[in-house]
């Protein structure tokens, strides 16, 4: 867990490259651990990448992931001031505080989501992933429509392969390689990964005008620091909590809105800190990212939702090992569920003590030229393809998949969209036809239970509101 | 999902969705199109196990998917050509279309030759693999991408390649048990 902390924060530090890279490319590294081990070290990873993103981008001002965005605002600014190491304190007490949080409130309330959901039938599980593509797909995405492109490009990457209710063959091209369907490993990979290595490759040559800001004084914060600090990152982390359990698309929604909270409350200051570099908003954005880091992973657990990229991935390596998360996986594998919520409090307790002194040390990792980087990257990538089925035909497929990645990352098409319909798709399609089947193709047994109408309820307020957001924002920008 | 932030910073007020977007942005909708061709294709002709399926058999969500593909990718063809359109009208002579609010790294050409470079490099990966062995086409790999990324250093580049692919053909196959082809040094 310890070596997945530092891994993971060690990885986050790199520009560009999230935890759910990290994750992804040491899923197939892991066929060889156990399952608990391995599921934990990725813990470490996740939470040690989420730091390690902030870390980029208060020292560079290139945030390591979207989720970080809003804190590398006035961190960044707090750097420039001679303030790095205090604005690396800020980060990881509030990530602590904020993670702290919504890991107890999983371990009180997992039990009693879950049996909740062990009265999920196929119309509940259909209602859920309907949920969970509309809502990553156009609430959180800028654009409802590319948001909708990378969802169709990832359930076609889903159908491939077996249908299993009947065991038709789909779209294999003949070729006995595909019946088993495109593993998630080779999919995340090539697209979390590969995908990168190429996009960094298409921007060589373009200048880079983010510097490395040395990092110098006391990493410690002073008394009133602490006490400035303090009602930020309790904000922070009540807006990241809920929205862990909504499949919303990670972080980015709630950082945001704990940036904007914090800039408003400084206005009222008789001495407005924000834009000099203010400690409440890195503190705000920070506390919110691992409160929703926290609760995505009980939605996870709990479940079996996962509610951002990273979520996704983790969810990926979990079937790895047979364990599907949700409402059976409390009853049937107890004792990793509750290994791996303890080891969520060592995570990050150990990332404190880690991070507090050594920040400084870690932005030393910056200094790795960017074309190693992406060159082991490469190399890791295609290792992991190839171990986890070797088959040469599964590097094709990074290849292709790959390519896809760069173009969407090129014209602004999310990814995590196409993750989550990988993940859903077939979950999606199968209780689909299980709910069909089961009432004689009665369409009104999709909406027959309270949990799949309040489902349908939520989702319309959510398009409702990203409609509102969205005009609020373009009527902002042109006036 | 990392260079492109999905919601914009609330103060700048850049990548407005008024911006002209680059032509090469129809690849997106022509392989949802490509996507959605072949799914009706395949699921035309799919041979289905067992009869009676009803509508709910395993044509259902296929067409669904094709479906939404094809309505995406005409819906984000119009919205390119749109934008082009507007923004052609909105600015002349002055900027014109190339010249757009860029994110952070400032918005150029991507580097084609240099995506060609780093792609061949995966494809003789793939192709060397079975022949030449892990320990040779994974040092390949690296120094092709490493060059890709604008390293003239290949020396140096190829020690590191060398020490890459040798420790994790140590660590995950000598210790771990994974199996990496050997390629011809195998069987020397």
């Amino acid at each position: 867990m310890l070596i997945g902390a530092v891994l993971g924060t060690a990885v986050g530090v790199l520009p560009g490259l999230g935890s759910a890279m990290a994750v992804a490319l040491l899923l197939p590294v892991t066929f060889v651990l156990d399952p608990t081990a391995a599921l934990i070290m990725f813990v470490g990873i996740y939470f040690g990448g989420l730091f390690g993103d902030s870390i980029s981008g208060i020292l560079m001002n290139t945030p390591g992931n979207s989720t970080a965005i809003a804190s590398a605002f006035e961190g960044h600014r707090m750097a420039l001031d001679g303030r790095a190491a205090q604005a690396l304190a800020t980060a990881a007490i509030g990530a602590f505080i904020g993670g702290m949080i919504a890991t107890v409130l999983v371990v009180f309330f997992a039990p009693a989501m879950a049996a909740a959901a062990t009265r999920f039938g196929p119309a509940e599980f259909f209602a859920l992933a309907v949920f969970a593509f509309v809502a990553i797909s156009s609430v959180v995405s800028d654009s409802a429509i590319r948001g909708l492109a990378g969802l169709a490009i990832g359930l076609t990457l889903a159908l491939i392969g077996i249908d299993q209710p009947t065991g038709t063959s789909r779209f294999t091209f003949g070729s006995p390689a595909l019946l088993d369907g495109i593993s998630i490993v080779v999919i995340t990979v090539a697209l979390l990964a590969l995908g990168e290595v190429f996009a960094q490759a298409s921007r060589t040559g373009h200048p880079d005008n983010n510097r490395l800001i040395a990092t110098g004084g006391r990493p410690w914060l002073s008394g009133k620091e602490f006490r400035a600090a303090l009602p930020a990152w309790l904000r922070g982390t009540a807006y990241g909590l809920p929205f862990g359990v909504i499949p919303a698309g990670g972080a980015e929604v709630p950082t945001f809105l704990a940036y904007g909270t914090e800039r408003r409350l400084d206005r009222r200051r008789p001495e407005p800190t924000f834009g000099k570099g203010s400690i409440q908003g890195v503190a705000g954005p920070e506390a919110a990212g691992n409160a929703t880091a926290g609760t995505a992973m009980g939605a996870l657990l709990a479940l079996g939702l996962p509610t951002s990229a990273t979520a996704a991935v983790l969810l990926a390596a979990f079937q790895q090992y047979g364990l599907q998360p949700g409402p059976l996986l409390l009853e049937r594998s107890g004792e990793i569920v509750w290994a791996l919520l303890a080891s969520f409090f060592l995570a990050m307790t150990a990332l404190l003590i880690l991070n507090m002194p050594f920040a400084p040390l870690w932005a030393k990792l910056l200094k790795v030229p960017r074309s190693y980087l992406y060159a082991g990257i490469a190399v890791f990538a295609c290792f992991g393809v190839y171990a986890a089925g070797a088959s040469v035909t599964d590097l094709v497929i990074m290849l292709g998949i790959g390519l896809l990645g760069l173009a969407m990352r090129l014209y602004d098409v999310p990814l995590a969209p196409v993750l989550i319909a990988v993940i859903l798709g077939p979950l999606a399609e199968y209780s689909l036809r299980d709910a069909m089947g089961n009432s004689g193709n009665d369409p009104l047994v999709l909406v027959s239970s309270p949990i799949t109408v309040v489902l349908y309820l939520l989702l319309l307020a959510g398009l409702i509101w990203s409609m509102w957001r969205r005009r609020v924002e373009r009527s902002a920008r042109t006036a | 999902m990392s260079q492109t932030p999905q919601s914009p910073p609330p103060e700048a007020g850049d990548p407005a969705p008024g911006n002209a977007q680059p032509l090469g942005a129809l690849i997106i909708p022509l392989t949802l199109a490509a996507i959605g061709v072949y799914l009706v294709v395949g699921t035309l002709t799919m041979d289905e196990v067992g009869d009676d399926n009803g509508i709910f058999g395993p044509r259902m969500m296929p067409w669904l998917v094709a479906a939404l593909a094809l309505s995406v990718a005409i819906t984000m063809t119009i919205d390119v050509l749109r934008s082009r359109r507007r923004s052609a009208a909105a600015q002349p002579a002055a900027s014109g279309p190339a010249e757009r609010s860029g994110e952070q790294t400032g918005e150029q050409a991507p580097n084609w030759r240099a995506v060609a470079i780093a792609v061949a490099g995966v494809v003789a990966f793939i192709v060397l693999l079975p022949f030449a062995g892990w320990l040779i086409s994974a040092t390949l790999l690296f120094v092709v991408i490493a060059m890709s990324l604008g390293n003239r250093n290949h020396a140096t580049s190829l020690i590191a390649g060398l020490a890459l692919a040798s420790v994790i053909q140590i660590v995950f196959s000598g210790f771990l048990g994974l199996n990496l082809p050997a390629g011809f040094i195998g069987s020397l």
